[in-house]
C-alpha cells in the first residue's frame, strides 16, 4: 500500500510541476516532456511463477537433463513392457550359440544360445527393480528416521546420529558381501543388503535440513501463531526439504544398480538362469574379444542409464538451486 | 578439539565392535556344520571330535568370547581352502599388494583429477572444460570392470598382439593378468584409477571456480601479481583444501583393493582372497578378511579426520557441532 501511495503522489506532484512548466512557456520546445505513466509502468505483465513452475521451467530449459528424463522413461517403459513381448529370457538353442547379431538375434546369441536382447530386456526389469525399489525403502526409512531426528532433538537425536556415525564408518561392500554369503543370492537379499546400510545419507540430509529450516522466520512465525509441532512439519518442513531429497534419490538409484551390477559381476549377486545387467555384462566379459555385442550390448545400456540418472540428477540440482536459475 | 578427538575414537571402536558381533552371529546362522558340507554321513564320533577340536561344541556365547579374545590378539583363525595358512598369514602376503595397488591408482587419480580440474576452472565453459567434464562423466557412469575389461581387450590383446607381430618377439607389452614387474601394474592401476579421477577432476573444478570468484582473488590481482603466482600460491593451494579432504577419506578403502579389480586382473590381492573366500565358502579367511578390512578402513578414516582436526582449525568448531 505504502508503495502505491507514494508512486501516486509522485505522479500528481510531477503533473503539477509539468502544468506549472508549460503555463510559464518554461522547457525548450524541442523537448517537451511527457507525463509519465506511472500506474501502467507498475503493472505486471507476466503471470509470476511458482517456485515448482520456475523449477519445471528451467528443467525444461536443460536439455542433457531432458534427455536423460525421456531415456530413463523409455527403460521404465522397456522394464515393463518388455519382457511380455519376449518373454524367453531362458530358452536355450545350443545349436546356435555365440552366434553375431542377425536380423532374428538383433544382439546376438550367449554362449548357450540364449538371446541376448530378450535377456537384455528381462535384465532391465531386475536392475531397475532393485534400483528404484531399494532407494525407495531408504528415502522412506532415511526420512523418517531424519525427520525424528531432526525434529525431536535431544538425547533421541544423539542416539540416533551415533547410530548413523557407526553405520556410516562400516564399509558398505563388506556387509552386503557378507549378507550374500549367508542368504541364497537373490534379488530379495539384494534388496535387503541395499537397504540396511543405504538409508544414512538420506536420514542426515533431512536431519539437516529441518535443523536449518527450523530456524528460519517462517517457522518461528507458524510457532508464534500457535500451529502445532505436527502442523509445522506437514506445512512448512516438509515441502521445504522434498528439492534436495528428490536430488538425492534420482542420484543414488545409479549406486544401487551398480552395486547389483559389480555384486552379478563377481558372482555373487543374481545368478544365471536370471537375468540383470551384472550378470550380463560377467558373461559378456568372459566372452569378451570373441563376441563383442555380447559385452557391448549390455555395457552401452548399463553406461547410458547410469549416465542419465547422473545428467538428470545434476539437472535437478540446478533447477533447484534458487542462485542458479536464470 | 579433545572432545571431538575422543568422540570419534569411541565411534570407532564401536563400529570395530559391531563389524565382529555381526560377522560372528551371520556366520553361525550358516545351517549345519564347517565339516558337513561335503561330506554328509560323516561319522558322528568324528565330527563331535573335530567340532571340540575347533571349540564349537562350547555354547555360543562362550565361542564369541573366544573370538573376541583371538582378535585382540591378533589371531583370525585358520583358512579352511588354502590348507595350514592362518588368516593372519595371508593378509601379510595379500596386503601389501593391494596397497600398492591402491596408491599406484590414487596417484593417477589425484595427479590426473587436479590437472584436469585446474585446466577445466581456468578454460571456464571453453573446450578444456567440456573435454574434462566429458571424461568425469565417463568415469562416473561407466564402472572401473567395463573399464578394465576394455582396457584388457585394447592394450592386452591388440596392442601387445600387435607388437608381438611387428618386431617378432614374444614379448607381452601389457600382461592382463598377475602381479610381477611394472608392466603388470600399469592397466589395472589405470582401471582402477579412472573412477577417482572423474571425482576429483569435478571436485577440484568446482572447488577452483569457487577460489577465483573470492574477494582475496581480486585483492591479489589489483596488487599486481602474476597471474603464474596468484595460480599456484592462492588458487590451487584454497582449492585443493576439498579435495584433500576426499582423498584422505579415500585413501582407506583404495588401499584394501577392489575386489572386482584384483578379480579381473588376477591380483593376489586382499580383495581377490576375499571373493574368493566367499565364493569357495571358505568362513574362517571370510570372517578374518571382514574385519581386517573394516579395522584399517576404520582407522584409516579416524587417522585423516584427526590430522585434519589439528591441521584445518575450521573443522573443529563445524564437525563437533553436528
Amino acid at each position: 500500500m505504502g508503495m502505491k501511495a507514494s508512486a501516486n503522489e509522485y505522479a500528481n506532484e510531477y503533473a503539477n510541476e509539468y502544468a506549472k512548466a508549460s503555463a510559464n512557456g518554461g522547457f525548450a520546445k524541442d523537448f517537451t516532456r511527457i507525463p509519465k505513466d506511472i500506474k501502467s509502468s507498475q503493472k505486471i505483465n507476466r503471470a509470476s511463477l511458482t517456485y515448482s513452475q520456475g523449477v519445471i521451467r528451467t528443467l525444461r530449459q536443460n536439455s542433457f537433463a531432458m534427455a536423460s528424463l525421456a531415456f530413463i522413461a523409455f527403460m521404465v517403459l522397456v522394464a515393463i513392457a518388455g519382457p511380455m513381448l519376449l518373454p524367453d529370457y531362458q530358452k536355450q538353442d545350443l545349436l546356435h550359440a555365440l552366434e553375431a547379431q542377425s536380423g532374428e538375434h538383433w544382439f546376438g546369441t550367449d554362449i548357450l544360445g540364449r538371446d541376448v536382447l530378450t535377456r537384455l530386456v528381462r535384465g532391465t526389469r531386475i536392475s531397475l527393480t532393485i534400483g528404484f525399489v531399494a532407494e525407495t525403502i531408504n528415502l522412506a526409512v532415511g526420512v523418517i528416521i531424519g525427520g525424528i531426528s531432526g525434529y525431536m532433538g535431544g538425547k533421541v537425536d544423539m542416539f540416533l546420529m551415533r547410530v548413523i556415525d557407526v553405520v556410516v564408518s562400516i564399509p558398505q561392500m563388506i556387509i552386503i558381501i557378507l549378507l550374500l554369503t549367508v542368504l541364497k543370492g537373490s534379488v530379495g537379499t539384494l534388496l535387503i543388503a541395499l537397504c540396511i546400510t543405504g538409508w544414512t545419507g538420506l536420514a542426515r540430509l533431512v536431519r539437516g535440513q529441518i535443523l536449518s529450516l527450523r530456524e528460519n522466520e517462517y517457522a518461528m512465525a507458524a510457532q508464534v501463531l500457535g500451529a502445532s509441532k505436527w502442523r509445522i512439519l506437514k506445512t512448512h518442513l516438509i515441502p521445504n526439504c522434498v528439492g534436495p531429497i528428490l536430488v538425492n534419490y534420482t542420484m543414488s538409484v545409479p549406486g544401487a544398480i551398480g552395486a547389483e551390477a559389480y555384486l552379478s559381476y563377481l558372482g555373487l549377486g543374481i545368478s544365471i538362469p536370471e537375468a540383470s545387467w551384472g550378470n550380463l555384462l560377467q558373461m559378456g566379459a568372459n566372452q569378451f574379444p570373441g563376441s563383442l555385442w555380447l559385452f557391448f550390448a549390455p555395457a552401452a545400456v548399463f553406461a547410458l542409464s547410469m549416465l542419465a540418472f547422473n545428467l538428470l540428477g545434476d539437472g535437478l540440482r540446478d533447477a533447484l538451486d534458487p542462485q542458479m536459475r536464470r | 578439539m579433545k572432545k571431538y578427538i575422543l568422540q570419534r575414537l569411541g565411534i570407532a571402536v564401536v563400529t570395530i565392535f559391531a563389524v565382529i558381533t555381526l560377522t560372528f552371529f551371520l556366520m553361525h546362522m550358516i545351517p549345519g556344520t564347517p565339516f558337513t558340507r561335503e561330506n554328509t554321513n560323516m561319522d558322528a564320533d568324528v565330527l563331535a571330535a573335530l567340532k571340540s577340536n575347533y571349540g564349537l561344541d562350547k555354547p555360543l556365547w562362550e565361542q564369541y568370547i573366544i573370538y573376541i579374545a583371538n582378535i585382540l590378539r591378533g589371531n583370525f583363525g585358520t583358512s579352511i581352502t588354502y590348507s595350514n595358512r592362518s588368516v593372519a598369514d595371508i593378509i601379510k602376503t595379500a596386503f601389501p599388494v593391494s596397497a600398492d595397488l591402491g596408491l599406484r591408482a590414487l596417484f593417477i587419480g589425484v595427479s590426473l583429477g587436479i590437472a584436469l580440474g585446474i585446466g577445466a576452472a581456468l578454460h571456464h565453459n571453453k573446450g578444456w572444460d567440456r573435454f574434462s567434464s566429458v571424461i568425469a562423466v565417463i568415469g562416473i557412469s561407466v564402472p572401473s570392470f567395463i573399464i578394465g575389461t576394455l582396457l584388457q581387450a585394447a592394450f592386452g590383446l591388440w596392442l601387445s598382439s600387435w607388437v608381438k607381430n611387428v618386431f617378432h618377439t614374444s614379448f607381452q607389452l601389457f600382461p592382463i593378468s598377475r602381479w610381477e614387474s611394472f608392466r603388470y601394474t600399469i592397466l589395472p592401476s589405470l582401471a582402477l584409477g579412472i573412477g577417482s579421477v572423474a571425482i576429483i577432476t569435478r571436485l577440484m573444478r568446482s572447488s577452483m571456480l569457487d577460489v577465483i570468484g573470492q574477494d582475496y582473488i581480486k585483492t591479489a590481482k589489483s596488487k599486481g601479481i602474476s597471474n603464474a603466482a596468484i595460480l599456484w600460491k592462492h588458487e590451487a593451494r584454497n582449492a585443493l583444501i576439498p579435495v584433500v579432504t576426499v582423498v584422505g577419506r579415500m585413501v582407506g578403502s583404495i588401499c584394501t583393493g577392489s575386489f572386482v579389480i584384483e578379480s579381473l586382473f588376477a591380483v593376489p590381492g586382499l580383495g581377490k582372497y576375499y571373493v574368493n573366500s566367499v565364493t569357495a565358502r571358505d568362513y574362517t579367511l571370510t570372517m578374518g578378511l571382514t574385519i581386517f578390512y573394516s579395522m584399517f578402513v576404520v582407522a584409516s578414516t579416524l587417522a585423516v579426520d584427526i590430522l585434519y582436526c589439528v591441521i584445518d582449525p575450521r573443522v573443529r568448531y563445524t564437525e563437533v557441532g553436528k
